[in-house]
């Protein structure tokens, strides 16, 4: 039996006094897609971080397991951390503008990924980076290429996140709240492209949203939090038919007209 | 173009403030004239100048000498002021030239370092740059001197050329490390705390990469914005530095006028630094819109 | 029935011992204190503290080395200059000046700085560009040259020169006050109280001043530390105070040309400048530390 990409067992993250994350536990096997759906504060953000080890100082984190295919990232050495972050697993956030080092041209921030990952020479990955622009759907990569990141939409902000992400081949993508600072039209369209391209490279994914009825059509499983714990976890199609805990049923309920599929 | 124009008009300024002080103190003879100098001289330079013809009059005379370089003559030195300025100008500018690149040099990497390693590291610059910054060039100068040259005689005392240029620059060069290094350092801090920053981790990049990729050109305006000011200061900084090593630029001009009230000499030097200075800020502003691609907009 | 929010705002600020300074902020600002502390106290009590009077010439005991060198007596603490003056005298006297000149210049460039600056930034306008391009005529002279030359056509003596630092430390709070001023124009208790008919005159004086005062109080001590830097330099440069009464610049001026054989004359008058200005530094990153963030 293969090792699971991702195994979280027993994680408890604390940042000072508070405790941000409660003793969870799930597993995310290859090519598999998950959801992970709370409000703010329920600890969602902090468990996706600690996977990357991304995690703000002063924060302490203890589990039982914490690996990828096997490995275990806590006992990761500095250089093996870097080829994991990007290369085994990539992240995806939630405000572009902010994400996007606003001093670099886009086809420099995708293209040093390239290099960095997966050994491309300089100008051999910029003409890679414009063959991912133009996968996630910017038209024009050889112009866009060359700009800024304020010179681009949100939405294709985030089309040059998702590029970003792919470059480095990963085999789990990790998306926090990708589609929540965008407007719907543009919500619609990176769901479109995030699925479509998940599904054509066979890549884990882990989406993360306080948005629970998003998660149709996205992803298997969803993983519904709260303040720290993980209080339902279920098959996506169960979740919409039969929720389990009231929480969920909640959630559901803030959102008519999406209960009965 | 529209700093073309602001800049032409602090000129303005800058002439304004110069004729001024000639006129404001009553009698503009009394200064342009050395003190032994006839009556008829005086007269001659009364006609000169126009002084019977209104002040605006008299202040486009000067203005229309000025824009051709005529600042009249210093006494001391019987040659005209603008060939005595330029003469010792490239002595400032290098003195000034090679404490701003011992500056950027060094305060530059101290401040990413300090920004990078944080605690001790950082603490410690602070403390350098307090320090630093409390301490006159004038005397900072003459304990090298007492150092390097008196104790150690391993460099000389004054003078001009080569290794007489290793002191008086970094003497001069000290306040703008310390400056420099503190902006660097918090601008870096700031800078390493932003979300791209965690993007660029997120994405395997080196420490090495993202400190000196990735954050520090976020800090670069700035820091560019400062270095334009510190030349600036550090030209005005050298008077005094020049001084101590007997340098001979426009500062020890200055000094040596101002001992022997030649006043032509003084009013043109400060008139020509001033321009100087337009000129220098007028250059920083146009490189930084073009390290920040998003000023480029205004 | 007078509004006046802003104004016991910011004194509350000021005062309030709720506003609990960090340890990593207080040890550099009681430094300060300390440092500042002992300066005035030479300045205010010179005539006590000082063993000898500043101009008292002792030619025999000319150019002694300080009390702790073989050749030097506990009578001269600090050695004698070239003509016998005590050094530790000269220098306490010496911080009457250094602090007098710096604080007046730093008050007086207060004074017109914050007016103009004022000015500038809640009148807008016309009054405005004229301000914005009286300060960057301003920048734009190398400032030593400038003192020199003002100093040529005016003269040395305390007035002037304090004139000329003024000169120099205006434009620092003119700027800080008018970005403020601009920013505070538009805030409710100026608009209730433009509403209710309240002059010019009076907003500026009592509902825009007490907001910026804090701003002021910090540049203020910046400005006190560049002014006493730059009269160093000019006493330095002998365009000084007074030449009678002994100054911190002018001693090193004269200790240069004994750098080989009294080193001491050059040595503690720079101690003396650089541990005032460090006090009056340390103390006004005090005072921002604590005055800034929280006002907003």
């Amino acid at each position: 039996m293969t090792a699971p990409l991702l195994n979280i067992q027993g994680l408890t993250i604390d940042f000072g006094d508070t405790r941000a994350v409660d003793d969870i536990s799930f597993a995310l096997h290859e090519g598999e897609a998950v959801g992970i759906v709370g409000e703010s504060g329920s600890g969602k953000s902090a468990t996706i971080l600690a996977a990357l080890r991304l995690h703000p100082a002063g924060t302490t984190i203890t589990a039982r397991a914490l690996s990828f295919r096997g490995q275990d990232i806590g006992a990761l050495s500095d250089s093996a951390l870097r080829d994991l972050r990007g290369g085994g697993m990539a992240m995806i956030f939630q405000d572009p503008l902010t994400a996007l080092n606003p001093l670099m041209r886009i086809g420099n921030q995708v293209a040093e990924v390239l290099i960095r990952h997966r050994g491309f020479a300089k100008r051999a990955a910029h003409v890679q980076a414009l063959r991912l622009l133009a996968q996630v759907g910017i038209a024009e990569p050889e112009l866009r290429a060359r700009q800024y990141p304020h010179e681009f939409s949100g939405g294709m902000r985030q089309r040059v996140m998702i590029a970003q992400a792919l470059a480095g081949d990963p085999a789990l993508l990790i998306a926090d709240e990708p589609t929540t600072a965008l407007d719907p039209t543009v919500q619609a369209e990176i769901v479109r492209v995030i699925t479509s391209l998940r599904r054509e490279r066979g890549m884990g994914l882990i989406w993360v949203t306080h948005d629970l009825a998003l998660m149709a059509g996205i992803v298997d499983r969803v993983l519904v939090m709260k303040s720290g714990r993980i209080v339902e976890d279920a098959a996506v199609d169960d979740l919409y038919r039969a929720p389990r805990h009231p929480y969920t049923r909640a959630l559901l309920t803030a959102r008519p007209g999406m209960t009965a599929p | 173009m529209r700093r073309c124009l602001r800049a032409l008009a602090v000129l303005l300024g800058v002439s304004l403030a110069t004729f001024a002080v000639g006129h404001a103190t009553g009698d503009p003879v009394a200064l342009l004239v050395s003190p032994s100098a006839s009556q008829a001289a005086r007269a001659q330079m009364r006609s000169h100048l126009g002084l019977d013809r209104p002040l605006l009059r008299q202040y486009l005379t000067f203005l229309g000498h000025a824009v051709q370089g005529d600042f009249g003559q210093s006494f001391i030195y019987r040659q005209s002021v603008f060939s005595l300025v330029m003469a010792r100008l490239p002595a400032t500018l290098l003195l000034a030239g090679t404490a701003f690149a011992i500056a950027l040099l060094i305060g530059i990497p101290l401040g990413v370092l300090a920004a990078a390693r944080g605690g001790a590291a950082a603490a410690a610059l602070q403390v350098f740059s307090m320090v630093g910054l409390a301490i006159p060039s004038f005397w900072l100068g003459l304990m090298l001197v007492l150092v390097f040259a008196v104790e150690l005689r391993l460099l000389p005392v004054d003078g001009f050329g080569g290794t007489a240029l290793i002191l008086p620059s970094i003497t001069l060069s000290l306040q703008s490390i310390a400056r420099l290094g503190r902006l660097v350092m918090s601008g870096m801090t700031q800078a390493l705390r932003a979300d791209y920053i965690r993007t660029a981790r997120a994405k395997g990049l080196s420490e090495a990469r993202i400190v000196w990729v990735h954050a520090l050109r976020n800090v670069l305006v700035p820091v560019v914005t400062m270095a334009g000011l510190e030349l600036g200061d550090l030209i005005s900084s050298a008077v005094v530095v020049e001084v101590v090593f007997a340098w001979p630029g426009i500062g020890r001009l200055a000094v040596t006028a101002l001992g022997e009230r030649d006043f032509p000499l003084l009013q043109g030097t400060v008139f020509m630094a001033g321009l100087g200075f337009v000129l220098i800020n007028l250059a920083v502003d146009t490189l930084c819109t073009r390290i920040d691609p998003r000023m480029r907009r205004r | 029935m007078k509004p006046k929010p802003g104004h016991t705002k910011v004194f509350w600020f000021f005062f309030s011992k709720k506003n609990k300074t960090e340890a990593s902020s207080f040890v550099p600002g009681a430094l300060g204190a300390v440092l500042f502390a002992l300066v005035a106290l030479c300045a205010i009590a010179a005539p006590v503290i000082a063993p000898y009077k500043p101009t008292t010439i002792e030619l025999r005991q000319r150019l002694m080395p300080p009390a702790w060198e073989a050749a030097g007596s506990s009578r001269h603490l600090l050695g004698t200059d070239n003509v016998g003056r005590d050094l530790f005298s000269r220098i306490v006297w010496g911080a009457r000046i250094s602090l007098s000149v710096g604080l007046a210049a730093a008050f007086l460039g207060a004074v017109i700085g914050s007016a103009l600056g004022l000015c500038a930034g809640y009148f807008g306008g016309a009054v405005d560009t004229v301000i914005s391009w009286l300060i960057e005529v301003q920048l734009a002279f190398p400032f030593t040259l400038f003192a020199i030359f003002l100093l040529a056509a005016f003269g040395g003596g305390f007035l002037p020169v304090v004139c000329v630092l003024a000169l120099a430390t205006w434009v620092n709070y003119a700027r800080v006050v008018r970005g403020q001023a601009l920013s505070l124009r538009s805030q409710d208790f100026i608009l209730a109280a433009q509403s209710v008919g309240v002059g010019p005159a009076r907003l500026l004086r009592r509902y825009l001043l007490p907001s910026v005062l804090p701003s002021i109080v910090v540049v203020g001590s910046f400005s006190a530390a560049q002014a006493i830097l730059t009269e160093a330099a000019l006493s330095f440069l002998g365009v000084g105070v007074d030449p009678t009464i002994p100054s911190w610049g002018a001693m090193l001026n004269l200790g240069r040309n004994y750098v080989q054989s009294a080193w001491w004359m050059a040595i503690f008058p720079g101690i003396a400048i650089a541990m005032t200005v460090l006090g009056v530094n340390l103390l006004g990153d005090w005072l921002g530390a604590r005055l800034d963030p929280r006002a907003r």
